[in-house]
């Protein structure tokens, strides 16, 4: 997967597309946590194109939901595929994520507590 | 698909021991399901059981390195699926898990562990999970019903 991030208002917008597996998970991590160290702390992550995920993928969502957490920083997910919000309910990520139907949802979310 | 019954095809997808073989796992499920008229999402759901136990085997069977098979094999009827996944590593049961999986879905964000949900997607996604150890190999037997 190549992750090519953009800003929009203060907030960083990651693309997910086609498959987050084991196989590219890590590629997935390096850019988020090089994202952090630049002093991002506003995340959408848009699933919208995303038709794929496994534990592997899970855990990186979870490891930048927490790095966030610990760093009062925010995230949001949008646009979840079938296959992914099934995995996402299946972890309990659904009851522990903030999880929206649209992009334009998520940045208003996000707009809205900055 | 067949009117039959009693058909099976049977497939298998040999594998080396490496994370950039996940592609051709990938593949060879998609052909298969093709070939059988699987919906995707069912295609999908076989693909997530494989991977995380592929994925296991790629990262913990082999301490001692070097290259390795992992045989897949595939047997499907018209209302049933079983997929087997052995490998010849350390002897290794992936369904004792430590933790319970079960009691991870409710933490919250800061308790919850990184990991431990592979296995359980295994045996939430499949009807019928069974692991053995015989002949030097480790054996996952998993079967679908449709």
């Amino acid at each position: 997967m190549n992750i090519q991030a953009t800003e929009q208002d203060g907030i960083t917008i990651i693309p997910l597309e086609g498959r987050l597996d084991g196989g590219n998970a890590t590629v997935a991590e390096t850019a988020f946590l090089q994202l952090l160290s630049e002093g991002k702390q506003r995340f959408l992550f848009d699933f919208g194109n995303l038709q794929y995920i496994s534990s592997a993928g899970l855990r990186v969502i979870l490891v930048a939901a927490k790095k966030l957490r610990a760093s009062k920083g925010r995230m949001v997910c949008a646009s979840l595929t079938e296959q992914v919000y099934d995995v996402f309910e299946m972890s309990g990520f659904t009851t522990i994520l903030d999880i929206v139907s649209t992009k334009e949802e998520a940045l208003e979310k996000l707009q809205a507590e900055a | 698909m067949s009117d039959d019954p009693q058909f099976t095809i049977a497939r298998a997808i040999r594998l080396y021991n490496r994370i950039d073989e996940l592609p051709r796992l990938n593949e060879g499920l998609e052909a298969l399901g093709a070939d059988l008229g699987w919906p995707g999402r069912s295609v999908m759901n076989l693909m997530l059981a494989c991977e995380e136990l592929v994925v296991n085997i790629v990262h913990y069977a082999y301490p001692e390195g070097g290259e390795h098979v992992i045989e897949v094999d595939v047997r499907a009827t018209s209302d049933s699926v079983e997929i087997s996944v052995s490998d010849g590593g350390v002897p290794f049961n992936p369904l004792e898990t430590d933790n319970d999986p079960l009691s991870l879905l409710d933490m919250d964000l800061e308790e919850r562990p990184i990991g431990g949900l592979g296995i359980f997607f295994v045996q939430k996604i499949m009807d019928d999970v069974q692991y053995e150890h015989a002949g030097g190999m480790n054996r996952v037997r998993m079967i679908k019903r449709f």
